[in-house]
């Protein structure tokens, strides 16, 4: 599925949604109403908030104050708490999907270029992408215990597979006819890799990088729930055991933005090589 | 190629398709034999004897129904939420611009990363893990629907409004064949999404039946033959909603194949 991004965000739909439909002449608080259109919904949930923790409707254990939530995170930040969770996450996340999606690359790559590597690989490879990277984690904390190897191992799995497809899909849709007339023109390996292989595979690559990114962040933030000394996950599942949900909604609300940004990053990389593309 | 030709390389493919598996069981063997590493490795015929006791006991079946219990309840609450809203910010521009970077936001929290903030909630009964599922679906759903109802070509909404359609046929007519196909794919990714939801909550806030509960309980135990029976019923059960949804999903969407035969 296309996943194009809602409302004012695509540079494609700006030019028709930056003007309300149907608009016709010059009426400056309709054209108000629609600038300020985008910000009715935080604002109401914000004043539902307020109002809901103000007239007591819920026990302060189940909803604080979206000031204190404010005044916590501002806390975590300046004592280092939240940059060394943050810290000790991300660099889990690099070193696992660093060793996964590196491994998903070399291993698409070999299926479609050898029949005997698909074949060798193909069975195993179809049903071990069956099971769920959650799935796994019981087993994983058996074999690895808590520690840092059971998070990277998971991680990994979780980059694993959407990159390996994306490479392998990547190749096999570069028409048969253009490696042949590379043939008969006995292109060198280094022009054919460069102008063709790499052209016709990366677009692939980095839409798949896209999507086990967003999982093994996800997935990495659940080990962390499970078992972890550190790391966001294992700050969210803190604050969850001593009743703070002040620090758990600091925790998910850095958790998501970490993933808008690991996405967006790769959205940039993706236009870039549009750009580069249609060059 | 010639027919021996044809099967020889069949062979070949099978048997270099079984190599791995081969070499893995062996290694898991000798692994289960060495004392240093027997702890995590099970031998495979205890295993074996592990899966036909949860079988026999009933207690596999029941922790899989409950876990399927779940993705249902999920399902049949997340989907038609997720069309509504999708389908109704597609359709309107002033919607989309007042609730598309809310959602868009939202979406960008993994839904496991909500589970200690819904388990202080709702605890960590089963209203919090339907919730989970229930979000896991929503999302997909409402970014199908949203392409779909986008993807209505205007222009035919243009002539249909010429040609004085009324409301029940520009639905049927024009925009149901736009949505469907969209609604197909998200459905598809909805439905793995809640297994795997169901899952992880029930992990996460292990507590009451479940699949996941039974895997955590497992884990805790230190019975990697239980584990491994259930990472078997998770694989197995996505496979076969996978499955399931493919044959039911490709009898709905046989017109459209129609359609493409035709040209």
């Amino acid at each position: 599925m296309s996943v194009r991004s809602f409302g004012m965000s695509q540079p494609v739909t700006a030019p028709a949604t930056s003007a309300p439909p149907g608009e016709v002449g010059f009426d400056p608080w309709r054209k108000l109403g629609w600038l300020l259109l985008p910000a009715l919904a935080p604002t109401l949930l914000l004043a539902a908030w307020s109002a809901t923790v103000r007239f007591e409707l819920v026990s302060p254990q189940v909803l604080v104050p979206p000031a204190k939530v404010a005044a916590t995170f501002a806390r975590l930040l300046t004592t280092g708490e939240l940059a060394r969770h943050l810290g000790r996450s991300l660099t889990r996340l690099a070193i696992g999907f660093g060793a996964g999606a590196t491994g998903g690359l070399a291993l698409g790559i070999a299926m479609s270029t050898s029949k005997s590597v698909e074949a060798l690989v193909s069975p195993v490879f179809r049903l071990a992408r069956q099971v769920p990277t959650i799935a796994l984690i019981p087993a994983l904390i058996l074999v690895f215990g808590v520690e840092e190897t059971f998070k990277f191992v998971v991680v990994a799995k979780a980059s694993f597979f959407p990159v390996a497809l994306a490479a392998f899909e990547g190749v096999r849709q570069i028409p048969r006819a253009y490696l042949d007339v590379a043939a008969v023109n006995c292109l060198p390996t280094r022009v054919l890799v460069t102008k063709l292989l790499v052209p016709a595979t990366v677009p692939h690559v980095v839409a798949g990088v896209r999507t086990s990114l967003g999982r093994s962040w996800m997935i990495l933030v659940a080990s962390e729930l499970v078992a972890a000394d550190s790391g966001l996950g294992q700050m969210m599942e803190m604050g969850r055991q001593m009743f703070r949900i002040d620090v758990v909604m600091v925790g998910v609300f850095i958790t998501g933005a970490v993933g808008l940004a690991l996405d967006a990053g790769v959205r940039t990389v993706e236009r870039r090589l549009n750009q580069w593309q249609r060059a | 190629m010639t027919a021996r030709g044809i099967a020889s390389s069949n062979v070949r493919r099978w048997l270099l398709g079984s190599t791995i598996p081969l070499a893995l069981a062996t290694s898991w063997m000798i692994l289960s034999h060495d004392r240093r590493t027997s702890y995590a490795f099970v031998p495979l015929g205890q295993m074996a004897a592990s899966a036909v006791e949860l079988v026999a006991s009933g207690e596999l079946v029941g922790a899989l129904a409950a876990s399927l219990a779940k993705t249902a309840t999920g399902l049949v609450l997340g989907v038609p939420a997720g069309v509504v809203v999708g389908a109704s910010m597609g359709a309107s521009r002033s919607l989309d611009r007042a609730l598309g970077p809310l959602l868009h936001a939202f979406r960008q929290v993994p839904y496991l990363g909500l589970a200690p903030l819904i388990g202080l909630w709702f605890g960590v009964s089963d209203v919090a893990k339907v919730l989970l599922v229930f979000l896991a679906v929503f999302y997909p759903m409402v970014l199908s629907a949203y392409e779909g109802v986008r993807n209505v070509d205007s222009k035919l909404i243009d002539v249909a409004r010429v040609l004085k359609l009324d409301a029940s046929q520009v639905v049927t007519k024009l925009v149901l064949p736009s949505v469907l196909p969209h609604l197909y794919t998200g459905l598809s990714q909805a439905i793995a999404f809640a297994w795997i939801a169901t899952i992880g909550s029930e992990m996460l806030l292990h507590a009451g039946g479940g699949v996941g509960t039974l895997m955590q309980m497992g884990e805790a135990a230190g019975r990697l033959d239980v584990v491994f029976v259930g990472v078997l019923s998770v694989a197995l059960a996505s496979f076969g909603l996978d499955s399931l949804f493919g044959l039911v999903g490709r009898h709905v969407m046989r017109w459209r194949d129609d359609a493409w035969s035709r040209g």
